[in-house]
């Protein structure tokens, strides 16, 4: 059957998402009948960079795993070795880093949202979507002095207090984050347009999302009942009401939604964090690394991540070990494209909302140019400087 | 629930159970077991089948003799974690696959390979994950003793 299929190659450059992935698409005539999914392309070695630094270069570095979750790297890192060290992190560092937290997974879901629609055609959501997510940026800035890669966490709490002025502009954004979202409800769930794009296509079955292990707003649009919030508290919430929207249609639209109402959710979080925000220390010593080891999970907002830490007594980690959320979420596409036609192939892949580079993070380049040549690093190296050089001259 | 999965592991998977540890993880408690590396697909199902345990991933640390691969699972109901520890030797790196059992674990059997060097038996699709095709046979870019140069050029 697959000889007489047409193989379209997708990438390495997703071409909604602009990151690095490569999908080979196997269609019979519309229909997908075969998907390949390959992935690297964008491999830094953080792993290995990180054995080669201290623990406290180390929250640098894992910030840097994703520009989108910048927060969840870093604090789940922390909350490895602060096992390891055996500290309790002061309650209101604990309440900063849920606040932070819920602020990325809001600024993240608006981010999604602005991309989904500008990929089914619907660029007017994806202005509002983006100047939504434009006011969360504002309090990042404000609070920490940085956009993106806000450099909150630190080994033992955070590295900046949350002021008086800061949780009045907090909330403030939060009642303009509430009606926006609010809105962006209405306008889906009232388009019949929008609504058509998303129905029924790429149903992940609720089998298939235990099989392929799917985590976060992929899982719980799946009818799988799981966050990492919920199941293993970290943080502060534990001491946070929050519900989990959970779907069981398994389709881009249950995807879209679940993301929607996790928006109202983490507004509601936020605001009972800034409201019973402790007094106190904000960051607690840690004197000494002891070997061991350290696990930790967190909810980004694309699922649950994992760092695993090994220490060896010494300043510098033995071994880290990060599996951010999609490398579990994208095998699962493959259930998801097949039987789908190639115009859905880009919603399908965008509703799992990928993040590549923090699921790439090794060595090397490499990159399939047209169909059978496979260029190597070394090559690709050529090709760049000639490039480079090229344009030094031309300017 | 811990205690019933102790009792399980051991009575299924006899000689290849080896030692039991309690742990907080994530305020939670964390279940550390260390098997033989042989025992590690009967020990999968039963996790995945007997007490729907979540595959989260698998990690590899090297020691001077042989590779740890510690397979993490999450039974989320329960919010327990479950991690089991396997030691592959560095004369023979070679495991059976869990992939067929959890299609989940097919991505990280592949990175593992890529970079640690570990071959998982009857993978269903062993084919470079991360590292490029040409990249040299035997080199694997997380062991210790591979260095990075510091200018390629």
């Amino acid at each position: 059957m697959k000889r007489e299929c047409t193989i379209i190659p997708m990438g390495p450059f997703h071409p909604a998402l602009a990151e690095p992935e490569f999908f080979k698409l196997s269609v019979k005539g519309e229909k997908i009948i075969d998907v390949e999914i390959r992935i690297g392309y964008n491999h830094r070695g953080i792993e290995k960079l990180a054995e080669g630094l201290t623990y406290n270069q180390c929250i640098f570095l894992v910030e840097r795993v994703c520009g989108i979750c910048s927060n969840i790297h870093p604090l789940c890192f922390a909350q490895a070795v602060e096992e390891i060290a055996g500290v309790e992190v002061p309650d209101r560092a604990k309440y900063i880093r849920t606040v932070i937290a819920e602020l990325e997974r809001i600024h993240s879901h608006f981010l999604w949202l602005g991309l989904a629609g500008h990929i089914i055609g619907f660029d007017t959501l994806l202005m509002w979507a983006w100047k939504a997510r434009e006011l969360v940026l504002d309090i990042f800035e404000t609070v920490t002095g940085n956009r993106q890669s806000y450099a909150m966490n630190a080994i033992g709490g955070v590295r900046r207090d949350l002021k008086k002025e800061h949780i009045s502009k907090i909330l403030k954004t939060m009642d303009e984050a509430e009606r926006a979202t609010k809105r962006f409800i209405k306008a889906i769930s009232g388009d019949p347009v929008t609504l058509s794009r998303l129905k029924g296509v790429g149903v992940l079955s609720n089998e298939d999302a235990k099989k392929y292990c799917v985590v976060g707003p992929v899982a719980r649009a799946s009818g799988l009942k799981i966050d990492i919030r919920k199941d293993y508290p970290y943080a502060a919430y534990d001491e946070m009401d929050f519900d989990i929207p959970v779907r069981r249609d398994g389709d881009a639209l249950a995807k879209t939604e679940v993301r929607l109402e996790e928006l109202l959710q983490s507004i509601r979080i936020i605001r009972q964090a800034v409201d019973a925000l402790p007094n106190g220390d904000i960051k607690c010593e840690v004197k000494e690394m002891p070997e061991g080891e350290g696990l930790s999970r967190g909810e980004a907002p694309r699922g649950e991540d994992l760092h695993y830490v090994v220490s060896n007594g010494s300043n510098m980690p033995e071994r880290v070990k990060i599996r951010a959320p999609t490398f579990m979420n994208l095998p699962s596409i493959k259930p998801q494209l097949i039987g789908n036609t190639i115009a859905d192939a880009l919603i399908i892949i965008g509703a799992i909302d990928p993040c590549f580079c923090c699921t790439d993070r090794l060595t090397v380049v490499d990159v399939k140019e047209n169909r059978e040549k496979i260029m190597s690093s070394d090559e690709l190296l050529q090709r760049s400087r000639k490039k480079s050089s090229a344009d030094h001259r031309g300017s | 629930m811990e205690d019933k999965i102790e009792k399980k592991l051991r009575e299924e998977l006899g000689d290849h159970f080896i030692e039991y540890e309690l742990k907080p993880s994530n305020k939670k408690k964390g279940i550390w077991i260390r098997i033989s590396a042989e025992g590690n697909r009967k020990a999968a199902k039963i996790l995945i089948n007997a007490f729907k345990a979540r595959f989260s991933t698998t990690s590899s640390v090297e020691h001077s003799s042989f590779i740890e691969l510690i397979y993490h699972f999450a039974i989320d109901e329960e919010g327990l974690a479950v991690n089991l520890k396997a030691d592959v030797l560095k004369t023979n790196l070679m495991v059976e696959t869990i992939a067929d059992i959890v299609p989940g674990a097919e991505f990280i059997e592949r990175e593992i390979y890529d970079i640690f060097g570990i071959t998982f038996r009857n993978h269903p699709n062993p084919k470079r994950l991360i590292l490029s095709d040409d990249w040299k046979e035997g080199e694997y870019p997380l062991r210790k003793s591979f260095r990075v140069d510091k200018d390629e050029t």
